[in-house]
């Protein structure tokens, strides 16, 4: 085989460069270039692109290989420090738990409590000749923990309350005093919405929660012998005077009804009976005593709707009348014809503004 | 369709996928073998950057080999992988003993390294080849890579690239080198006007 400009020959060059000869044939082209430096030089120029190619290829797999990598993330900590974050996640996880089961604990031991400061007596002067609170009774609400979304239909038994349609149902408006220094009943109660409460709130809107209504007896505050604490029968006075400016009162009531039309249309009310209640709230009234009446509330983003449950159903033209009383930040006081029941609004229960500042 | 690397628990699975030219095999690699080549440059005195970096090497080298057909599955590939990071380690760090703490008689020692000048020369020259590459369209690109690079036979470009037979691809493969010349000889007479002006 001739040598002379063996590099002319790109299959050959190419075949040298790329190393696929037999070692006598590299031999003897080698023996040429050593006296061709043209030849040596196409060589070099295979070589160098080659050999540049290859690196391109590899630069350019490089690159994607880093580009892949980057959208993971590595983080280099040892096992022990691992295993020691591991351990305090789940010692906070335990203490959280723990911690919530308690604060739960408190809220429903601080609403069966019946403390002194719930046990005054809630009155209204004329308003209240037939309609206040005794002693001890007030305080006794409490709060169903079972919580249903009778949105998605999933309360047993209950349908949701849009689809009550037929159910007779009115709209109330709240009574309240006008400024703080004259909110009379809510000094009397004395409860107000705890920072913690307020946090709830959020999360209980849109949910319906069972709580129980109390009956209160009613008593006649005239002519009793009775002894009265100072604070007490200011307050009664108060409310007394608040009542009076909002033309609210006649003898017979303590606030006035309002009619569907007038009502504010941001609370509204609806009877059943006690045997449609679902079956595990049935079993809880069984334990209770006949003088609550469980209820169902929902909260909405501007109406609180309220589903009461009666042994026998109350008359239209009573139940249309009823009026509500807002006593305390968290308690109201329902008056249907001459009953008068007592709620103590779950934890986090926000009444919606309107219901809050009444209507005038 | 690819297989789930979800579920790639040996090597014979990932040197399929290699073969296969699915690169999630290179990402597997490099998670499987990130904290022993980790662990072993950092405790001899590199960085996390210098271990990233070999790692990635190592992987390319074993995707090169294991493409070109030329590795001998004989070794688990994380004993190749730690063995190539090794030697790649070892060559780093003589090079840099040598760059800041020349000997008395590291003059009269002809150094093996190429030198600065030359280094950029590479670089330059890997610069053009790339460009050069990207301008003799992605057909051309890819059956260079493919012959050059990866080592195929023009009978395996044929069939994964759709050519009719060897010889098509042999024909073809003269075209688009010739016109990658044509490119980088462009190329150098654009930068060689240029530094004319």
């Amino acid at each position: 085989m001739s040598t002379s400009h063996w590099t002319t020959d790109s299959d050959l060059l190419e075949h040298y460069v790329l190393n696929k000869l037999e070692a006598e044939q590299r031999i003897e082209l080698e023996s040429h270039l050593a006296f061709c430096a043209e030849c040596a030089q196409r060589v070099g120029d295979e070589m160098r692109l080659i050999a540049g190619i290859k690196a391109a290829g590899r630069q350019a797999l490089k690159k994607r290989l880093k580009d892949r990598l980057k959208t993971r993330t590595y983080r280099d900590i040892p096992l022990a420090r691992v295993a020691g974050l591991a351990a305090a996640v789940v010692f906070l996880i335990t203490i959280a738990i723990y911690t919530n089961w308690f604060v739960q604990e408190e809220d429903r031991v601080e609403l069966e409590t019946t403390d002194a400061h719930d046990r005054q007596t809630l009155s209204a002067e004329e308003g209240v000749k037939e309609t206040s609170v005794t002693p001890g009774k007030a305080a006794e609400l409490s709060v169903s923990p079972e919580i249903r979304d009778t949105r998605a239909g999933t309360a047993q038994g209950i349908p949701p309350f849009q689809s009550q349609g037929e159910e007779p149902r009115m709209r109330l408006e709240i009574v309240q005093p006008e400024s703080k220094s004259q909110q009379p009943a809510e000094m009397l109660y004395g409860h107000t919405a705890s920072p913690r409460t307020e946090q709830f709130a959020a999360s209980i809107q849109g949910r319906t929660v069972w709580i129980q209504g109390t009956i209160i007896p009613q008593r006649e505050v005239e002519g009793r012998d009775e002894v009265v604490p100072a604070e007490v029968d200011e307050a009664r006075r108060q409310n007394a005077l608040l009542l009076k400016q909002r033309g609210i009162a006649p003898a017979q009531k303590s606030v006035r009804g309002m009619t569907k039309e007038e009502s504010g249309g941001v609370l509204e009310l609806t009877q059943r009976l006690l045997g449609e209640l679902p079956p595990s709230e049935r079993a809880k009234q069984a334990e209770k005593e006949g003088s609550h009446i469980p209820t169902l509330i929902e909260q909405t983003d501007s109406l609180v709707q309220m589903v009461l449950f009666f042994e026998t159903p109350v008359p239209e033209e009573v139940f249309d009348r009823a009026t509500l009383v807002r006593v305390a930040a968290d308690s109201i006081l329902l008056h249907i014809g001459s009953r008068m029941i007592g709620y103590r609004l779950p934890a986090g229960f926000e009444l919606p503004q309107q219901l809050r500042q009444g209507r005038r | 369709m690819k297989a789930s690397l979800f579920f790639l628990t040996d090597d014979a699975k990932i040197l399929d996928l290699v073969r296969q030219g699915d690169e999630e095999a290179l990402v597997r690699l490099y998670e499987v073998n990130r904290k022993p080549i980790f662990n072993f440059i950092l405790h001899n005195h590199g960085t996390s950057d210098d271990a990233e970096d070999l790692l990635q090497e190592a992987v390319i080298i074993l995707w090169e080999r294991v493409r070109a057909g030329r590795y001998r599955h004989e070794a688990k590939l994380s004993t190749f992988i730690y063995g190539t990071v090794k030697n790649l380690w070892l060559r780093r760090l003589a090079r840099r003993r040598r760059e800041t703490n020349p000997g008395p008689d590291s003059e009269n020692v002809p150094n093996t390294e190429d030198s600065p000048l030359e280094k950029l020369i590479e670089r330059d020259e890997l610069e053009w080849i790339t460009r050069g590459l990207a301008m003799i369209g992605e057909q051309c690109r890819r059956l260079l890579l493919l012959f050059y690079w990866e080592e195929r036979s023009m009978e395996e470009i044929a069939a994964e690239m759709g050519f009719a037979n060897a010889e098509t691809v042999k024909s073809k493969k003269y075209q688009c080198k010739k016109g990658l010349e044509q490119a980088l000889q462009k190329l150098t007479g654009d930068v060689r006007r240029h530094h004319a002006r």
